[in-house]
């Protein structure tokens, strides 16, 4: 299982990975606030694929079997809100890696 | 080939590889030195070490999911991907379509293609690189009787190449479509006689086209060189 502090620590290395990348242009600190999608992210959508699409492959290589992050099943956990937190795509992680 | 300059066997997904235009396909590329990673609801019908078979039902999103994810672990990469496979029934008068042809149609043609890219862009974004060929027909040109539901699929494929090649355009990666016309399959034989002379008459060149032309096509659109064309359509035989 992932649980959520180990998630947050799989974000980060995504996030620096596209730092060094250049698809991010400042440094980003991730936390469990970190607004990942909607008002305030530091992602435009074209990035945003790219970050779920990495964090995808970390999730599974940490894990050691294939996970999937389902745009829609993130969704559908997150439902009550206007913007997709760290934390909330955190506890999604631990959720289907548990 | 892409990718020569870097020293990289470059990747190649292909689906609909068992028969036909995507198995010359197949053949065609791996001569050339490409991995190649193919798929179709049979069993592999090619024997070569750069070559990857899975049984995939394209229109089954996670089939798609989870080969596309299998392809990766096993080449690290994806450079081409030509959406090949769809269904091509027989010409049905729309007042003869029942709707579980149309929705099969739909589901194999529009829906596979549109998973297949889905999840193969996802690696290509991250590569911040490659090529999406799709596959349209010379039915979208010819507004035949008989082909509502084939058409209006493969020109629906055509509208969602475009908006992908925008979309994709900043990570590097390009989305045509080919158009070809008629390519003498097992399948397209099958038609008969009569059936292939009358839509032979109707192209601008009136003749079957040959795999290695088609081949010729997508080696244009996965050329490095090629790397500011995107949302085209290329139609062979046919004037659109």
């Amino acid at each position: 299982m992932i649980n959520i502090n180990k998630a947050l620590q799989l974000m980060q290395k995504s996030v620096d990975s596209m730092q060094r990348s250049g698809m991010i242009a400042e440094s980003i600190v991730v936390s469990s606030a970190t607004v990942i999608l909607g008002k305030g992210s530091f992602l435009d959508s074209l990035g945003f694929v790219t970050f779920i699409s990495d964090l995808e492959e970390r999730v599974s290589a940490d894990a050691g079997k294939d996970h999937y992050l389902i745009l829609t099943d993130i969704h559908d956990a997150n439902a009550d809100q206007a913007f997709l937190s760290a934390g909330a795509l955190a506890n999604y992680i631990e959720k289907i890696t548990g | 080939m892409l990718f020569d300059e870097q020293k990289i066997q470059p990747v190649m997904v292909i689906t609909g590889t068992s028969k036909g235009i995507g198995n010359g396909m197949a053949n065609h590329f791996l001569d050339q030195g490409y991995n190649v990673a193919g798929c179709s609801r049979g069993a592999s019908t090619i024997i070569h070490e750069n070559y990857f078979h899975s049984t995939v039902n394209i229109g089954d999103e996670g089939q798609v999911r989870t080969w596309v994810r299998a392809v990766k672990n096993r080449f690290s990469r994806v450079d081409v991907l030509v959406c090949n496979a769809g269904h091509a029934p027989a010409n049905l008068l729309m007042t003869m379509t029942s709707g579980l042809v149309l929705m099969d149609l739909l589901q194999a043609n529009i829906a596979g293609t549109f998973y297949l890219c889905r999840e193969v862009s996802k690696i290509m974004l991250l590569q911040r690189s490659g090529r999406i060929i799709t596959t349209s027909s010379m039915a979208v040109g010819l507004h035949e009787e008989g082909t509502s539901a084939y058409a209006a699929s493969k020109s629906a494929i055509v509208e969602m190449t475009k908006i992908m090649a925008k979309e994709l355009s900043p990570a590097g990666v390009t989305c045509n479509v080919i158009a070809p016309s008629m390519v003498m399959t097992d399948a397209v034989n099958s038609l008969g006689e009569e059936i292939i002379k009358r839509a032979l008459s109707k192209l601008t060149i009136k003749r079957a086209v040959t795999i290695e032309e088609v081949c010729n096509i997508i080696s244009f659109f996965a050329a490095p060189e090629s790397r500011c064309v995107t949302g085209q359509v290329i139609h062979m035989g046919l004037v659109c």
